[in-house]
C-alpha cells in the first residue's frame, strides 16, 4: 500500500460524542433528501411530462410538480446546510482535503446551482399567467443543472473516503481543476442515489394522484386518475433502475465494503436487507393500490418506501462512518463537549419547529375559514379575495 | 501544510472569498431590514385603507423572496464553501467551536425560509392578522440569524478570552460583538430603505413621494447609527488593531475614515436630492444611493479582513492555516519536511536541487494572500532582487509588513524560495 497522506487532527476537540453528531448527521441527511428527491426526481418527471405528454390532465400535473419545485429547493438547499456541518465535523480532515483536490468543479456546483434555481423559478413563473407560455428549455436547463449539482457531491463524497490516490494526485497537479476520480468510479453509486430519488417522486406523485381525486368533482377524479396511472409507470420504472443500480453498486464497491455488506458488518447487512425489503414491498404495495385505487394501501405503500429510504440512508451511513474511521487521524474524535450550548440548540429546535408548525396551520386555518377580511387589495369586506383559485 | 492548497491563478483565494462574501452581506442585511420593512409598511397600508401601497408592496415582497431566498442561500453557503477551500484549517476550527451555533441559526432559516414562502404565496388568501404576523416572524428569524452569525465572524478578528479559556461564550460575545451587531443592524434598515427606494422609482405620481418619506425614516436613522457603531467598533479593537485605522497604517486608515465619510455623505445625498425633491426620484438617482451604500459596507468589510493579517483567527492561526504556536518547531524542522501537500520530494539540502521545491514554498508561504501575476502580485513586487534582498526580504517578512506573517522555513528554504522569487521576473522577460 502507498503511504496514506491524511492530514493532522485539529487541536480542538468534538462538540459532542461521535455517537450524537452521526445521529444527528443521519436524521438531517434524511431531512435533506426528502425535498432534494422532489427536487431532482420531480423536476425530471415534470419536465419529462412537459415535453411528451400534451393532455389537460398531464399539463396539471406539470404546474403542480412547477409549483411546488421552488420551494422544494429552498428547504434543500437549507436542509442540507446541518447534514454538512456534521460531515465536516466528524470527517473534516477527509472531507476538507478532498474539496480541494477538486476545488474548481466543487464551487462551480454553486454556479450551477443557482443557474438551476432561477431557471426553475422562470419554469414555474411562466406558466402563471398561461399553461402554454411555460418555456421548456428552463425545465430542462434546471434539471440539466440540479443533475451536475449533485453528480458534484455524489463525486466529492466519493474522494473523500478514497484517500489512497490524494499524495499523487496533488503532486502530479495541484490546481484542484479536475473531478479527480473517472466517471465509471462515481457512476454507480451516483445513479443508484439518482434512482432512490425518482423512486421518492414517483411514490410522490401517485399519492399526490390520490390527495387530489379526494377533493371531489369529475374533473378532479379524472385528474387523480390519470396522475396515478403516470406515477405508477414512473414508479416501476424508478424501482426497476434501483434494483439494477443498486446491484451495479453493490458490485463496484471493494472486496471489504462488499464483506461488510453481505454479513461482516451486521447492522450494516441488516439495515440492507430491510431498507431493500420494505422499498420493494413499499413500492409494490403502491404500485398495486395505484390500479386499484386503494387509498389505504397506496398510504401504507407510500409509507413503506420511505422507511426504505431511512434504512438505506443508515446503510449509506454507517458505510461512510466505517471506511472514513480507517483513515481518520489519531485524535480525530477527541471530544470537549459544549452541553448547555447543545441543549439550548435543541431547546431552540423544539421552539422553531413548533413555530414552523403553528404558522403552517394557521394559514391553512385560515385557506378554509375566511371570516377575516383578507390580506392585500381586497376592500376588506369579509371573503373579498381578488387572487383565489391560483394553484 | 496540513491540507493542500487550492491556487486560484490571478484572483486569490482570498479576493473569491471577498467577491462572495460581499454579494452575500449586500442581500444578507437587505433580507433582515425588508422582513420589518414589509409588514411595518403592510400595517400602515391597512390602517390607511391604501390599495395603491399594498400593490406595491406585494410586488417589493415577490421580488424581495426571489434575491433574498435564492440570491442570499446561495451565496451564503457560497462563503462557507469558499472559506474551506482557502482556510481549511480555521474553517475545521470555527466549526467545532461554534457547530451548536450554527446549527441555532440553522433553525432560524428554517423559519425564515418558511415564513418568506408562506408570506409571498398568501397574499390575499389569509387574513391580515397572519399575513402581518407571518411578515414579523420572517424579520425575526432573520435577525436573529445575525445574532449568531456575528457572534463568529467577529470572533476571527477578535477572540478576546476565548485565547485562554477556549470558551464558546467568551469567542461569541467577543469585544467586536456588539458594536459589530449594532452596525450590522443599522445598515440592515438602512438597506430595506434604500432598496425601497429603487422600487419606488417606478411607482406613479401620489405613491412615490409617500414611498421615498417611508423609505427616509429607515435610512435616517441608520445614518446617524451606523457611524456612531463604527466609532464604538474601533474602540473596542485591541490597541494594535485600533492603531492601524487610526493612523498607524495609511492604507487601513485612509479606508476606515474614507467609509465613515462615504456613509455620511450617502445620507447628505439621500436628505438633499431624493427626500428634499420626491417627485424627481428615478432609477438612476436611486441607484446611485444604493453604490454609494455599497463603498461603505464593502469598505468596512474589507478593512476587517485586512487589519485581520496575517492571522485567520487573530493569534492564533495565521493566514498560511499554520497555528501560531508551532511556528518554532517549523523554523527547527523545516517547512518542506513538515508539509503534507508538495509537489516536490526532496527535503533539506537536497530540496535546492529540486525545481519544484521553490514552488512548494511560495504555495505553503505566500500564497495565501499573494498572487503571482494578479491580486497582490509578486512578479511586480519582487522585480530587482537578487538572492540577497530575497534572504534579507525574508528574514525580516513581517517587518517589511505588519499585514505579513514571518518567513517560518529553514535558511535553506529561505534561499530556496529567494531563488525562486529572483527567477520571476526572468523568466523570458
Ligand atoms: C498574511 C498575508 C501575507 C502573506 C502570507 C505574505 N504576504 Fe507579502 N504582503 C502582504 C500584504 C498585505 C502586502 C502589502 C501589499 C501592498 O502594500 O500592496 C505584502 C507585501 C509584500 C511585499 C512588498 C513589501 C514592500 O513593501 O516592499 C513583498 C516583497 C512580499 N509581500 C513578499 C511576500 C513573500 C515572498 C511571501 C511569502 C514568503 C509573502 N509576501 C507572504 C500579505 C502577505
Amino acid at each position: 500500500m502507498t503511504q496514506l497522506l491524511i492530514p493532522a487532527a485539529d487541536p480542538v476537540g468534538l462538540p459532542a460524542p461521535p455517537w450524537l453528531l452521526q445521529f444527528l448527521l443521519v436524521l438531517t441527511f434524511v431531512l435533506h433528501i426528502l425535498p432534494m428527491s422532489l427536487v431532482l426526481g420531480g423536476g425530471f418527471i415534470a419536465v419529462w411530462t412537459h415535453l411528451t405528454g400534451d393532455n389537460p390532465a398531464a399539463r396539471r400535473l406539470v404546474a403542480h410538480l412547477a409549483g411546488i419545485l421552488p420551494s422544494a429547493i429552498a428547504y434543500t438547499i437549507t436542509l442540507g446546510i446541518a447534514p454538512l456541518l456534521f460531515v465536516q465535523l466528524l470527517y473534516g480532515t477527509l472531507f476538507y482535503t478532498s474539496s480541494i483536490l477538486m476545488g474548481f468543479p466543487w464551487l462551480a456546483a454553486l454556479g450551477l446551482l443557482l443557474i438551476g434555481y432561477y431557471s426553475l423559478y422562470l419554469y414555474a413563473e411562466g406558466g402563471r399567467r398561461a399553461e402554454g407560455e411555460r418555456p421548456a428549455w428552463a425545465g430542462v436547463l434546471s434539471v440539466a443543472c440540479f443533475i451536475g449539482v449533485s453528480y458534484l457531491i455524489t463525486n466529492n463524497l466519493s474522494l473523500m473516503v478514497s484517500p489512497a490516490g490524494w499524495a499523487e494526485m496533488y503532486a502530479a497537479d495541484p490546481s484542484g481543476t479536475s473531478l479527480r476520480l473517472p466517471v465509471q468510479a462515481v457512476l454507480p453509486r451516483y445513479l443508484h442515489a439518482f434512482s432512490v430519488a425518482l423512486t421518492l417522486a414517483a411514490s410522490y406523485v401517485v399519492l399526490h394522484g390520490f390527495w387530489s381525486a379526494r377533493s371531489g368533482g369529475a374533473e378532479n377524479a379524472e385528474y387523480g386518475q390519470f396522475v396515478r396511472r403516470w406515477g405508477a409507470g414512473w414508479l416501476s420504472g424508478a424501482l426497476a433502475l434501483q434494483a439494477v443500480m443498486g446491484a451495479w453498486y453493490l458490485s463496484s464497491l471493494s472486496g471489504q465494503a462488499k464483506g461488510w455488506l453481505l454479513g461482516g458488518d451486521p447492522a450494516m447487512a441488516l439495515f440492507l436487507a430491510l431498507g431493500t425489503l420494505l422499498m420493494a414491498a413499499g413500492g409494490i404495495l403502491l404500485l398495486l393500490a395505484a390500479g386499484r385505487n386503494a387509498t389505504g394501501s397506496a398510504w401504507a405503500g407510500g409509507a413503506g418506501v420511505l422507511l426504505g429510504t431511512v434504512c438505506l440512508a443508515i446503510v449509506r451511513h454507517l458505510l461512510e462512518n466505517r471506511t472514513a474511521a480507517q483513515f481518520l487521524p489519531a485524535g480525530a474524535w477527541d471530544i470537549r463537549p459544549q452541553w448547555a450550548i447543545f441543549v439550548l440548540f435543541a431547546l431552540i429546535l423544539v421552539l422553531g419547529l413548533g413555530l414552523v408548525a403553528w404558522m403552517v396551520l394557521r394559514v391553512q386555518a385560515d385557506l378554509k375559514g375566511g371570516a377575516a377580511p383578507r390580506a392585500g387589495l381586497g376592500t376588506g369586506a369579509p371573503g373579498v379575495a381578488a387572487g383565489k383559485g391560483r394553484s | 501544510m496540513n491540507y493542500p492548497f487550492w491556487e486560484v491563478p490571478i484572483l486569490g483565494g482570498s479576493l473569491v472569498i471577498a467577491i462572495i462574501a460581499i454579494v452575500h452581506v449586500f442581500i444578507s442585511h437587505f433580507a433582515v431590514g425588508t422582513g420589518f420593512f414589509l409588514p411595518l409598511t403592510e400595517q400602515k397600508a391597512y390602517r390607511e385603507g391604501d390599495s395603491a401601497l399594498l400593490a406595491y408592496l406585494k410586488k417589493h415582497s415577490r421580488f424581495f423572496v426571489l434575491v433574498s431566498l435564492v440570491g442570499g442561500a446561495i451565496t451564503g453557503v457560497g462563503i462557507w464553501f469558499s472559506i474551506a477551500l482557502v482556510s481549511p484549517q480555521a474553517t475545521s476550527i470555527l466549526i467545532r467551536n461554534f457547530v451548536w451555533g450554527w446549527a441555532i441559526e440553522w433553525v432560524f432559516f428554517i423559519g425564515e425560509i418558511t415564513s418568506a414562502l408562506l408570506y409571498v404565496y398568501t397574499w390575499e388568501k389569509v387574513s391580515r392578522q397572519t399575513h402581518v404576523i407571518l411578515g414579523y416572524v420572517y424579520g425575526a428569524t432573520a435577525w436573529l440569524s445575525l445574532v449568531i452569525i456575528n457572534g463568529i465572524i467577529t470572533f476571527m478578528l477578535t477572540p478576546g478570552r476565548w485565547l485562554e479559556t477556549g470558551g464558546f461564550w467568551d469567542g461569541f460575545f467577543n469585544p467586536t460583538y456588539f458594536p459589530s451587531l449594532v452596525m450590522r443592524t443599522a445598515v440592515s434598515f438602512a438597506l430595506a430603505g434604500l432598496y425601497a427606494l429603487i422600487t419606488a422609482s417606478f411607482q406613479p405620481g401620489e405613491l412615490k413621494p409617500k414611498l421615498v418619506k417611508l423609505a427616509a425614516s429607515y435610512i435616517f436613522p441608520a445614518g446617524l447609527v451606523v457611524p456612531l457603531a463604527g466609532l464604538w467598533y474601533a474602540a473596542m479593537l485591541p490597541p494594535q488593531l485600533r492603531h492601524l485605522v487610526t493612523g498607524g497604517a495609511p492604507v487601513q486608515t485612509n479606508l476606515f475614515v474614507g467609509s465613515l465619510v462615504v456613509a455620511v455623505l450617502l445620507f447628505v445625498y439621500v436628505y438633499f436630492v431624493i427626500y428634499r425633491r420626491p417627485q424627481s426620484l428615478n432609477l438612476a438617482s436611486a441607484l446611485l444611493a444604493l453604490v454609494l451604500a455599497f463603498a461603505p459596507i464593502g469598505g468596512l468589510e474589507f478593512i476587517r479582513e485586512m487589519i485581520r493579517k496575517p492571522y485567520v483567527i487573530t493569534g492564533y492561526l495565521y493566514s498560511y492555516q499554520i497555528f501560531t504556536d508551532r511556528a518554532d518547531e517549523l523554523k527547527a524542522t523545516g517547512l518542506l519536511a513538515s508539509a503534507r501537500w508538495k509537489t516536490s520530494r526532496a527535503v533539506g539540502a537536497a530540496a535546492t536541487e529540486d525545481p519544484a521545491a521553490g514552488a512548494d514554498l511560495y504555495r505553503l508561504q505566500c500564497a495565501s494572500c499573494h498572487t503571482i501575476d494578479g491580486y497582490n502580485a509578486l512578479r511586480p513586487l519582487v522585480r530587482g532582487w537578487d538572492l540577497d534582498t530575497g534572504r534579507m526580504y525574508l528574514e525580516h517578512l513581517d517587518q517589511v509588513n505588519a499585514m505579513m506573517p514571518p518567513f517560518l522555513g529553514t535558511e535553506v528554504e529561505r534561499d530556496i524560495l529567494a531563488g525562486w522569487l529572483v527567477q520571476l521576473n526572468k523568466e523570458g522577460r
